[in-house]
């Protein structure tokens, strides 16, 4: 088989999945944490297609394929909420998104 | 057959349910006509199932039917399963045929009530706990309807909740209630332990084998189905609650508290009878507390004012009859008595009823009389009632307490000793009864009478007049299915499911019915010596026995007993706990404990602060936890 | 290339289908009507829609005496799949009757009455619910780590726009990106351990997973299994993963929170169930004891915090947080008793969550405000029906008769005793005396606060809203039913749960 080995790409993908997890926890613009999901999605997209390749079988494949159409609809209505949010008078901030607590 | 039995039962609560769905939607009337509408239907399904099992052979008529099992657990399975069997339907026919006529009386004695929805609902809702409670093919929905007649009961007797009076009739009646409901459930616990099963069939036939003969066991399961039989028919010791619960409406008395729910016990005894046979002392002790209730009720029932707790403590000592002849093993003569019962009692409360009605809710027969030239039809039905009461031929109840003194003639020294009791409580019904009859009727119009009564046509409205005349040609003729010695209807038809002792015949039995009427025709004789008009000689037999005045006007001072042996060391005992246990322990020590879980609640609110990024925080580390401890683990 | 369609058995896929052929049906059909009759067009047909879909799911149901794979081996025909369908169909209907008029009275947060546009969105709303109840339909027959994911999304992000559906007041949007976040987070953790377990057993289909998971790499499969149930837990609501739970049920309108709190539920339940016990019978000691204690983490979390809840919505959706725990114990307990259990419970469980949200629904209809235990004050005298109906259901989630979660609950803790886990009836029992306090909070918040407490109804006496009362009312039949018919609903279950192997 070519190119590097299955350890390097699930190391890559572990490393953006991390990348992802975190901005999802640390950042507070709505739009970068959907960003931050994406990654996610896509670093799990990285994996399975590296276990496929892995493995020889096609599923993997296609299964990355339907998540990429998860993660677009997923991103989808994001951005939809967050317009519709911006009708209010509100900052871009995940954390002065507080009325609904304790 | 199946089907109409089942549409029995269930067209009562039908009816409840629509009545409460409708709210206003219908009028009060309507509600009255739906409930008893709903009863009528059951009235004419039991008919049906009645002519069904009419037309086989004896022996075949006893089957069951399950809608579905309830609950399974291991062997033991609870199903929804009605018995249609001699017996029961024998009991359908009372309750709903004496039932709907209440209802229909209902609807004009309730007439103009705020809450007359509701009055009709409880009504209907009542008649189908006691179908279910006769219709009940095994001991556990038995139970149910049971426990349900209890809380409707409740429910009716204080039907007038503004009245503190009522409120605590209701409780009163409740509880003593649950108690004979604990002493059923008990026994209950006990078959199923030992037999595995509480469908009658099974129960009956395994019993012998399970408990075996007048062993602990089986004397413990029969002293707890008469726990619940005494209870729920009001006989001594736990009689106290029946005359308290006429703080209801009177047609609520009629169908409760005389024709219907308080014969329960006779029909659970009929019913449990192999295993009363199992425990045979107990089924005497049934029968011996019959026996003292037969007297000591109708000795309170000469000195009530009430007109309706004269009644009511008649009820008492007539179920005493009925336990004498189910105690004894005569249980046709006891569903006998109870079924004519039904009728005759039923009447005389319903004709209470139009004399209080016209009367304006008086019920204090000191101020009545003279009734009988105002309201001669009422005066007719209620004599009718007084004689079939008083036991004097041609009426119903002749026959049937005939049957029932018949049976303990024959049934050995025990049985004599019962037939006495009988024989002085024939003397006391027909003393009480006329006692009031003459009051009430007789003498001259009161003031209060001239200032309050008024009157309608027919003395009512048609409404109340018409089923009480139906009850009235039924007390005439209701006797005539089993004459003592003739033909017997009513053994024959129950035998099946419980075999009678035989009658006393020949000479014993003539001479037992002779005796009997002869002590009632001097009960009603010293009655008019007595009553007749107003005379100084009751006041003079209180005077030279005061202590037997104070004895009967006190009830035998049962409910202070009751007072000092049990409520007051209960009450002193929970005041002891609620200082010393309930203070120091649950309310300082539970309440820092509630305090402090609450706190840890508030704690948690916090840690939801409502930032998003907590939350999958929040997840991440719990992935994180579990992630670890799966790979530690493995 | 060899390309072959594979067979497809049109039958097992018949609800799903119904369902998102009348979803696509109102949604395109019902743009064309004039404003005013949309609601009632997109009503009866979602409401038909949902009946048809759960009457195929009980045909099938009669039909299938053995499970069979269809879709290339990716999805179930078995008698678990149609009977959560069923289950899921039938909370989508009573939703149905609970959206019916709820934009009649819209609530607002602080009180101010929002402009009422009876006619906004309606036609969307129902066609994303058949949508979401389609995504469940198709969830729980998934024997596919594939057709887990896919039907995951489908009914997430169908509930993700459904939560913030009122997008004139904030606090349903806020609810709504809320759980798109932490949803979409929890969706990547379980689509991260899908491709775990795919790299160690080189397969996504269930029963392919478990048979090569005995030479599997052991790090990827657990690390895999560990995830998949964070995304499953996080589904059902399982604390720690939980934390959206109150938001959202709080912020999203009362139709969608009712509808919500019942489906998902079983949806993901069910799902759990039958991925761990397909896929990972192998390893079996890591997820019973991992579910445990999972349960009690939510049992111990879900009550406490509902202790101190002033808001009903809030509460319940604790209440629901600690009813997983429940819920969790008979999958946890890995028997077939446990199976029936969970299902059981879930009847009457999936009942009462819609009709108490539905009771609540109709007090802030009166009210034009979040319901909170303070202006509850009096509502079990103003309107007895609700206030009956309601002391019911919170009797029922203590789990006393006269609703079916009475046996649920003892046959859920039947089966945790069957495994010997007796330490686990006990946190259960505990957490139940805990509950009690709260649920009869809201009895004595109904019947027990005084008259000066009271909120006056907003503009006169409630108009008449009969598709809720009969939401209600049907909601207390089942609720009651399932006791009163509990020995037959008991065999279904055996039934249903037949085609699963369990460990113990």
């Amino acid at each position: 088989m070519l190119g590097p080995g299955i350890a390097s790409y699930l190391i890559v993908s572990v490393v953006l999945f991390g990348i992802g997890s975190l901005g999802v926890l640390v950042r507070r613009s709505p739009l970068i944490v959907l960003l931050s999901l994406e990654l996610m999605l896509n670093s799990a997209n990285l994996t399975l297609i590296a276990f496929s390749r892995h493995v020889g079988g096609e599923d993997g494949q296609i299964f990355a394929l339907a998540v990429m159409v998860v993660a677009a609809s997923e991103a989808v209505v994001g951005l939809g909420l967050i317009v519709a949010m911006s009708r209010f008078t509100v900052d871009l901030d995940v954390d002065k998104l507080r009325m609904l607590r304790g | 057959m199946t089907g109409a039995a089942w549409t029995a039962l269930v067209s009562p609560a039908v009816a409840v349910v629509l009545i409460a769905l409708a709210g206003e939607r219908i009028t009060r009337r309507g509600a009255g006509f739906l409930a008893a509408g709903a009863t009528l239907v059951s009235f004419v399904a039991t008919l049906v199932v009645f002519f069904a099992l009419l037309g086989r052979d004896a022996e075949e008529r006893s089957e069951s039917s399950t809608l579905w099992t309830w609950l399974s657990a291991g062997d033991l399975r609870f199903g929804f399963e009605i018995a249609i069997d001699p017996l029961s339907v024998f009991m359908m026919l009372v309750v709903s045929g004496v039932g709907f006529l209440i209802l229909s009386y209902a609807v004009g004695y309730m007439h103009g009530d705020v809450e007359e929805r509701r009055y009709h609902a409880y009504k209907a809702l009542f008649v189908f706990s006691m179908l279910l409670l006769v219709q009940a093919g095994n001991l556990l929905l038995l139970l149910a309807g049971w426990g349900m007649v209890g809380l409707s009961s409740y429910l009716l007797i204080n039907f007038w909740h503004q009245r503190g009076s009522a409120v605590r009739a209701g409780k009163k009646a409740f509880i003593m209630n649950a108690f004979g409901d604990a002493t059923f459930a008990l026994a209950l616990f006990i078959l199923i332990a030992e037999t595995g099963t509480l469908s009658f069939a099974p129960v009956f036939e395994r019993a012998p084998e399970a408990l075996g003969e007048g062993s602990t066991l089986a004397t413990l399961v029969a002293l707890g189905l008469l726990g619940g039989a005494v209870a729920k028919s009001a006989q001594i010791p736990l009689h106290t609650w029946l005359p308290d619960a006429m703080e209801g409406p009177t047609p609520v008395s009629a169908l409760i508290h005389a024709a219907t729910m308080v014969t329960a016990g006779v029909y659970l005894i009929a019913r449990t009878n192999p295993l009363f046979e199992l425990a045979v002392d107990i089924q005497h002790l049934a029968a011996i507390l019959g026996g003292v209730t037969i007297v000591v009720a109708g000795l309170i029932a000469l000195v009530q004012t009430d007109i309706k707790r004269v009644i009511a403590y008649s009820t008492m000592s007539q179920i005493g009859y009925m336990f004498v002849g189910a105690g004894l093993g005569a249980y046709g003569a006891g569903l006998f008595h109870l079924m004519t019962h039904a009728f005759f009692k039923a009447l005389l409360f319903m004709a209470a009823g139009i004399v209080i009605h016209a009367l304006a809710g008086e019920q204090d027969i000191r101020k009545m009389g003279g009734l009988g030239r105002e309201l001669p039809w009422t005066f007719r039905f209620m004599l009718i009632g007084a004689l079939a009461l008083a036991a004097i031929p041609p009426f119903a109840g002749f026959f049937s307490k005939d049957a029932v003194l018949a049976s303990a003639a024959n049934a050995g020294k025990l049985g004599w000793v019962l037939w006495g009791l009988g024989a002085a409580g024939a003397f006391l019904t027909a003393l009480y009864t006329f006692r009031m009859l003459f009051i009430v009727f007789g003498r001259q119009a009161s003031g209060f009478v001239r200032e309050h009564l008024h009157k309608e046509r027919f003395e009512g409205p048609l409404a109340m007049a018409w089923p009480v005349a139906v009850l009235a040609v039924l007390a005439v003729v209701g006797g005539l299915l089993q004459i003592p010695g003739v033909w017997h209807a009513v053994d024959d038809w129950i035998h099946p499911v419980a075999e009678s002792i035989e009658e006393a015949s020949g000479a014993t039995a003539i001479l037992s019915a002779l005796a009997a009427l002869g002590l009632s025709l001097a009960g009603i004789a010293v009655a008019w010596i007595l009553y007749r008009r107003p005379s100084r000689a009751p006041e003079r037999a209180r005077r030279t026995a005061p202590w037997a005045a104070q004895l009967l006007e006190n009830r035998f001072f049962v409910d202070e007993a009751y007072d000092v042996y049990f409520y007051e060391p209960a009450s002193r005992g929970a005041s002891f706990l609620h200082r010393f246990v309930e203070r120091p322990v649950f309310l300082t020590t539970l309440g820092d404990l509630g305090a402090s879980v609450r706190g840890g609640g508030r704690r948690l609110g916090t840690a939801q602060n409502g930032v998003v990024r907590s939350y999958a925080f929040a997840v991440a580390a719990g992935a994180a936890v579990l992630l670890v401890v799966f790979l530690i683990a493995s | 290339m060899d390309f072959r369609t594979p067979d497809i058995d049109w039958a097992a896929l018949a609800p799903v289908l119904v369902l998102m052929g009348t979803s696509a049906f109102v949604l395109l059909v019902g743009v064309f009507l004039p404003r005013g009759a949309r609601r009632g067009f997109s009503a009866t047909f979602t409401a038909l829609g949902l009946l048809c879909a759960a009457i195929a799911a009980g045909i099938l149901f009669a039909q299938d005496e053995t499970a069979s794979l269809t879709l290339r081996e990716s999805i179930w025909r078995d008698r678990l799949a149609e009977m959560a369908q069923i289950l899921v169909c039938g909370a989508g209907l009573l939703a149905v009757g609970v959206s019916y008029w709820e934009r009649r009275a819209p609530v607002d947060d602080d009180g101010t009455e929002a402009p009422a546009d009876e006619h906004e969105r309606i036609v969307e709303l129902y066609a994303l619910l058949l949508a979401a109840v389609g995504g469940m339909a198709f969830f729980v027959q998934a024997d596919n780590l594939m057709a887990l994911f896919l039907g995951l999304e489908w009914f997430s992000i169908a509930l993700y726009i459904l939560t913030a559906i009122s997008v004139h007041r904030l606090s349903s949007l806020e609810a709504g990106l809320k759980y798109l976040i932490v949803g979409s987070f929890g969706s990547a953790i379980l689509l991260f351990g899908s491709a775990f377990v795919y790299g160690a057993t080189g397969a996504l289909e269930f029963r392919a997973i478990a048979e090569a998971s005995g030479d599997a790499e052991r790090l990827f499969l657990v690390a895999g299994l560990a995830l998949i149930l964070v995304g499953l837990a996080f589904k059902m609501s399982a604390a720690p993963f939980h934390m959206w739970t109150p938001d959202v049920y709080q912020g999203a309108p009362t139709s969608i929170t009712a509808f919500m709190a019942a489906a998902t539920k079983v949806a993901a339940l069910v799902l759990t169930m039958r991925v761990l016990t397909t896929a990972f019978p192998g390893e079996e000691e890591l997820w019973t004891w991992g579910l445990a204690g999972i349960a009690c983490v939510s049992l111990v979390w879900g009550n406490l915090a509902a202790l101190v809840q002033t808001d009903v919505k809030r509460l319940l959706a604790y209440s629901s947080v600690s009813h997983a725990g429940f819920l969790l114990m008979p999958i946890a307990a890995g028997n077939e008793l446990g199976g029936r259990a969970l299902l059981f419970y879930l009847v009457s469980y999936a009942a009462m969550s819609v009709g108490s949200f539905a009771i609540v629904a109709a007090r802030e209809r009166e009210l034009r405000r979040p319901v909170t235990l303070e202006n509850l004050g009096g509502f079990g005298w103003e309107r007895p029906f609700y206030g009956v109906t309601m002391a019911v259901f919170m009797f029922g989630f203590i789990g006393l008769p006269p609703a079916g979660l009475f046996l649920g609950k003892f046959y859920a803790f039947a089966a945790a005793y069957e495994r010997g886990w007796t330490w686990l009836v006990i946190v259960g029992v505990l957490g139940t005396v805990i509950s009690i306090y709260y649920y009869l909070g809201v009895i004595a918040a109904m019947y027990m606060r005084p008259a000066e407490a009271r909120v006056a109804p907003a503009g006169g006496s409630p108009p008449r809203d009969l598709p809720l009362a009969t939401t209600v009312f049907l909601a207390l039949i089942v609720t009651v039913g399932s006791l009163v018919a509990a020995d037959p609903l008991i065999d279904l279950m055996r039934d249903a749960v037949a085609s699963l192997t369990f460990p113990h």
